[in-house]
C-alpha cells in the first residue's frame, strides 16, 4: 500500500487539524488512539523497512529492526516535539536502534561485520551488482555517527538541514562529518577489495 | 587496465540502493506489539494508582490511630515511663521555654491534635477520591 493511499480521517478528539498528515495522527497517538498510530505504521512501514535494510542486509534482521523501531517510536511518541518532520525522527529512532543492535552483535561476536558473505568467494567484477553491494555493507563498519549521516543522506528523503536538526550538530560539523564518513567508507571498501582479490589468489 | 574510480562507484552504489517494500504481514506485527506494549503500560499506570490509594488509606488511618493515641494514651505512657517524661520535662524546660509549644495549656493540646488528625482524615480522602477519578 502506498503511503498516498493510506486514509487519515478527520480527529475524533476535537484535536485541532493540521496541514501535515502525520501531525495529525501523532496527536491522536499521543492521546491514546492506537489506531492513529496503525495509520502511521501503514504509511511508512516500506521507507523504515528500507532504512533497517540499508542497515542489516537481511531480511529477517530487517523486519526485526522495524518492529522495534515502530515500538520504540510508539514508546517514545510522548516526547517527540515535532521539531523536524515525523518522517525524519522516525528515521533517527530507526538508525539508533539498527545500530544498537549491529553494536551488540559485534561485542557478543555473534556476527563478524565484515561485509559478504564467507561463501561468497567470488571477486565482485568492478561495476557488478557483487560491488556495490559489498559497498552498502561496508557502511554498517563506519562509526555511528557517520554511519547515520550516510545512510540518511542516501536515503534521498532528508535534507541536509533536518540530518543537521536530528543530530543536533552546526550544518558545517555535518559537512566535515559526511567528507570524513566518505573518506573512511572508500578505505574500508579498498580493504574489503583488496582482501578478495587476496582470498582469489589464495 | 582501466583505473577504477571508486569515489564514483561508491556514490552509485549508495545513491541507486533499490527502495524494498516491507514484508505484508509487518503491519500486523507490529500492531500486535504496540497494542501488547499499551496494554502493559495501561495496567503499569493502574497498578500504580492502586498502589498510591493503599498509601493513602494507610495514612489515613495511621493519622486516626495517631489521633487516638495522643488523645486516650499520652497521659498513661507518662505514668508508665518516668523518666521519659521527667526527660520531657527537661528539654522542655531547657529548651523549649521561648516556643509556642511550651505555651499551650493541656486542653489545648488535645484540640489541637483532634484538629491536626482531623485535617489529615480530610486531606487523605479528598486524595484518594481525586486519584480515583484519575
Amino acid at each position: 500500500m502506498t503511503a498516498q493511499a493510506i486514509p487519515c480521517w478527520p480527529a475524533t478528539t476535537g484535536l485541532p487539524m493540521t496541514n501535515d498528515p502525520d501531525q495529525t495522527l501523532v496527536e491522536r497517538t499521543k492521546h491514546g488512539e492506537v489506531e492513529a498510530f496503525s495509520a502511521l505504521v501503514l504509511r511508512h512501514q516500506n521507507a523504515v523497512y528500507g532504512l533497517a535494510f540499508r542497515f542489516m542486509r537481511d531480511p529477517t534482521a530487517a523486519e526485526d529492526m522495524a518492529q522495534e523501531a515502530f515500538l520504540k517510536a510508539f514508546r517514545l511518541l510522548k516526547g517527540f516535539r515535532g521539531k523536524c518532520a515525523f518522517s525524519t525522527w522516525l528515521y533517527q529512532v530507526t538508525c539508533s536502534v539498527c545500530l544498537t543492535e549491529l553494536s551488540r552483535r559485534k561485542r557478543r561476536g555473534e556476527v563478524a561485520l565484515r561485509p559478504g558473505h564467507p561463501e561468497e568467494s567470488v571477486r565482485p567484477s568492478v561495476e557488478s551488482e557483487d560491488a556495490k553491494e559489498l559497498i552498502r555493507r561496508c557502511v554498517a563498519r563506519l562509526p555511528e555517527r557517520y554511519a547515520t549521516v550516510v545512510t540518511l543522506y542516501y536515503l534521498n528523503e532528508v535534507t541536509y538541514d533536518e540530518i543537521a536538526a536530528l543530530m543536533c550538530i552546526p550544518l558545517g560539523t555535518l559537512k566535515t562529518w559526511m567528507h570524513r564518513a566518505r573518506k573512511q567508507l572508500r578505505r574500508i571498501v579498498e580493504e574489503e577489495m583488496a582482501g578478495s582479490r587476496t582470498n582469489e589468489a589464495g | 587496465m582501466k583505473p577504477v574510480n571508486l569515489d564514483g562507484l561508491i556514490e552509485s552504489a549508495l545513491r541507486d540502493e533499490p527502495a524494498r517494500q516491507a514484508p505484508a504481514h509487518l503491519h500486523d506485527s507490529v500492531m500486535v506489539r504496540v497494542r501488547c506494549s499499551a496494554m502493559l503500560a495501561q495496567e503499569r499506570h493502574s497498578f500504580l494508582k492502586r498502589w498510591v490509594m493503599c498509601a493513602g488509606y494507610g495514612a489515613v488511618l495511621l493519622a486516626a490511630a495517631a489521633s487516638i493515641f495522643r488523645i486516650g494514651l499520652a497521659s498513661r505512657i507518662v505514668e508508665w515511663m518516668p523518666g521519659l517524661a521527667g526527660n520531657l520535662d527537661y528539654i522542655r524546660a531547657t529548651y523549649l521555654n521561648s516556643s509556642a509549644l511550651s505555651l499551650l495549656p493541656g486542653p489545648a493540646w488535645s484540640i489541637y491534635t483532634v484538629a491536626s488528625g482531623a485535617l489529615a482524615i480530610a486531606m487523605a480522602a479528598l486524595a484518594a477520591h481525586r486519584l480515583s477519578r484519575t
